[in-house]
């Protein structure tokens, strides 16, 4: 299955403020089997400006998947999240909600506002790998996504 | 009550019934006060009337009776002195002439007879105004008259009736020279002053002889039957006693009442009576005391009335108006004053009750002051309770990601740097960075076990009736591979159906049956769970065959992070009882241990029984 994207690599957008969160995310998609592309933005705001094709973003790619921090600063990931459940051409793509929160509330209303998926992010590096490439392979293989819709 | 002194055709009927009113008993008082004082004066004024009526008939009707006693008097003495004087004629003359004798008749016309006798009977002179009674030469030797005056003796007979109705007197006297005097007297002199004898509409008047025989009376009828009077009336008894004059009061001789007066007729042994029935005498008394009793009443009703209606204006209308003032502060009106302006007693109430209830409102604005700035001050301190619990929920939160955060940073890079450098690194390095992730791992399950502990307080749930068997199945459930590795037996009573936070209940169960598969000894583990109602409480028991406590650590086991063991032995933090307490104290309940060292513990929590509100 993995040949279908050989040409064409797998845009994935990572929505982190934390340095080290998004090294080591990156670390981990590094040694995936599937050929893929990270965009990195630092807030809720810049994230909807890369989605927008906005500003410095006028080129920037669509992203086959979102991966979501909740804590961020300026937009806060759950406005974020809603924002991207409320926009036409934007609410298709699955959002990963990968947070540290444990919170019942957290959870809760990241699903209320149309999450595709809640994962908390473990402790343990090795447990973190396995769910990033199980994330990975689902999303990206597993499941079919809608096709990218018309510029 | 009071109403009903405004309504004036209810006063009367409502003054018997009304003795509980202050209106009723001053009333009542009065008028037992002013009645004794009406029947004191009428009392006096009627004993004052009767006593003067009493002496002045007394002395109209004695009067009466000694001028009669003193007229028959004079009418025997006039008779007593014609036998005299042929006495002393026999005594100077030695010879009466028959002459004498008709004269003394012809001049007395009330003396019918006159008779001149010997020693043994023989008739000497006689004359005699119509025919002759006593000159009869037969009966004269026998004659009481007679007999008497031989003896020496004067002689009055009784009083007797001719055949031709009419009374007479024998009186005899002896004569000088062996010869007797005798004289009949015509007696109609008796009825003659009695009939004169007049007073009062009703007065009578008789005469009785020693005996109690009437020989004269205003009805002659009572003189020719022979009436005697009633020996046991007090006047029979005044007739014995020798006194000149009586009076008293008892029944006539037809039984009617009377008072009479007795008068003796001097020189004879009669007495003349006269009465007048008590109707009459005392007629004047008697209409006093019906006057005086109407007065009485009339007045006394009136003074009662007067001084009613002047009790209702005095007393009555203004204690209505204090007891309305009272009514309308008792409906929380406490501006309400009672304006009754007057110097009395009343007034000095009033003031006093207006003082009063001006001491209430204070006492009451300052109360309502108090009472706003302590709900003030209680507004404070839930707002300050709520914002720490806002605190304690950001806490909660704060720890839940961004506590661990750093902590998950910490241990993700110390593992990568093992897989990425592991050739680089050797077999001491390997150790740290496992020390150093264990910490780590530790760390955040301390974190984790605080945030537990903290919901028990912030994240809890009303109380709802809930059947603990269900709760207990559940529990057995999420601890089924626990129990399966250990073969443990678990047995429980009945178990009831109380008002409790299922989930934190749950918990609680859980972790002291958790505790009791953990802490197992040698033997597979036999618990317990018991149930027994105490009054108002459910206690609750965990029984287990584990290691056991020893009896000083009792305490210590459910403060929050203390442990008994090394984590080697016995993994944990050292949360779970003190998560257990704090839901049996959040429950209204209390919990603790009893344990032998090496046999066995049974932990012990109580749950009151609530209504199904929850706290």
């Amino acid at each position: 299955m993995s040949d279908m994207y050989q040409g064409q690599p797998i845009e994935i957008l990572l929505v982190e403020d934390s340095a080290g969160d998004i090294r080591l995310t990156l670390e981990v998609l590094k040694e995936s089997k599937i050929h893929n592309r990270v965009s990195v933005v630092r807030d809720g705001v810049e994230a909807m400006t890369f989605l927008r094709r906005q500003g410095a973003y006028q080129n920037a790619p669509y992203p086959d998947l979102i991966l979501l921090d909740l804590n961020l600063p300026r937009k806060d990931g759950r406005e974020t999240l809603a924002e991207i459940k409320q926009d036409v051409n934007l609410k298709r793509i699955p959002v990963v909600v990968l947070t540290t929160s444990e919170a019942e509330t957290d959870i809760l209303q990241a699903y209320n506002l149309h999450a595709n998926c809640y994962i908390t992010k473990p402790v343990d590096f090795g447990q973190f790998i396995k769910v990033i490439h199980s994330l990975e392979d689902f999303w990206l293989s597993v499941v079919k996504l809608p096709p990218y819709p018309e510029p | 009550m009071i109403e009903r002194i405004f309504k004036p055709g209810r006063f009367w009927p409502t003054l018997v019934h009304d003795l509980n009113t202050v209106r009723g008993r001053l009333i009542v008082l009065l008028g037992i006060v002013l009645l004794s004082a009406l029947l004191l004066t009428g009392i006096g004024v009627l004993t004052f009337i009767y006593r003067t009526e009493t002496l002045a008939w007394r002395g109209r009707q004695s009067e009466a009776a000694r001028n009669a006693a003193l007229r028959v008097a004079a009418f025997i003495q006039r008779a007593n002195d014609a036998l005299d004087l042929v006495a002393r004629l026999e005594q100077e003359s030695l010879v009466v002439e028959q002459a004498v004798i008709q004269q003394l008749v012809a001049q007395n016309p009330a003396v019918q007879e006159i008779l001149y006798v010997d020693a043994r009977g023989q008739i000497l002179a006689s004359a005699s105004q119509q025919q002759a009674l006593l000159a009869n030469q037969f009966t004269i030797s026998q004659s009481q008259w007679f007999l008497t005056a031989k003896q020496g003796d004067r002689y009055y007979g009784p009083i007797q009736l001719s055949p031709a109705g009419e009374s007479y007197l024998i009186m005899a006297r002896p004569g000088t020279r062996e010869t007797i005097i005798a004289a009949r007297l015509q007696m109609n002199i008796l009825s003659d002053v009695v009939a004169e004898i007049q007073f009062g509409e009703r007065g009578r008047a008789f005469v009785l002889n020693p005996t109690g025989r009437i020989i004269a009376h205003t009805n002659p009828q009572n003189v020719q039957t022979y009436t005697e009077i009633d020996h046991a009336s007090p006047l029979f008894t005044a007739l014995t006693l020798d006194i000149d004059e009586w009076f008293g009061s008892y029944r006539d001789v037809d039984g009617m009442p009377v008072v009479g007066v007795t008068s003796a007729v001097p020189g004879t042994e009669w007495v003349i009576v006269t009465e007048l029935p008590q109707s009459e005498a005392f007629a004047t008394s008697r209409l006093a005391f019906f006057l005086l009793c109407l007065s009485t009443v009339v007045l006394g009703l009136l003074i009662l009335l007067l001084s009613a209606r002047s009790l209702e204006a005095v007393l009555l209308i203004p204690l209505e108006e204090l007891r309305r003032g009272a009514e309308r502060i008792r409906d929380g009106d406490l501006a309400q004053r009672i304006v009754l302006p007057r110097p009395d007693e009343i007034g000095q109430v009033a003031l006093a009750f207006n003082q009063m209830a001006a001491e209430l409102q204070e006492v009451y604005t300052s109360l309502e002051q108090k009472i706003a700035e302590r709900t003030h001050d209680l507004e404070q301190q839930r707002a300050e309770l709520e914002r720490s619990n806002t605190e304690l929920a950001q806490f909660a939160y704060i720890a839940s990601h961004d506590l661990q955060e750093p902590l998950r940073m910490v241990t993700s890079y110390l593992q990568l740097l093992e897989r990425r450098y592991s050739a680089q690194l050797d077999e001491t390095a390997h150790e740290f960075i496992g020390f150093a992730v264990d910490g780590a791992n530790r760390m955040q399950q301390l974190i984790r076990d605080l945030l537990l502990y903290s919901r028990v307080g912030t994240q809890s749930k009303p109380f709802v009736r809930t059947p603990c068997e269900q709760i207990l199945q559940g529990v057995l459930n999420n601890l089924q591979v626990a129990i399966e590795e250990t073969q443990a037996v678990i047995t429980h009573d009945d178990l009831p159906e109380i008002a409790v936070d299922a989930t934190q209940f749950g918990q609680l169960l859980q972790n002291l049956i958790g505790n009791a598969l953990k802490f197992r000894g040698q033997e597979p583990p036999v618990i317990h769970i018991g149930a027994e109602q105490q009054g108002a409480t459910w206690l609750f028991s965990v029984q287990d065959n584990g290691i056991g406590i020893e009896p000083q650590y009792n305490e210590r086991i459910f403060v929050i992070f203390q442990q008994l063991h090394t984590r080697d032995k016995y993994p944990g933090t050292g949360i779970g009882l003190a998560i257990c307490r704090k839901i049996v104290e959040r429950h209204g309940g209390r919990i603790w241990v009893e344990s032998v060292y090496g046999e066995g513990t049974t932990f012990y929590f109580t749950v009151p029984m609530h209504d199904g509100r929850g706290a």
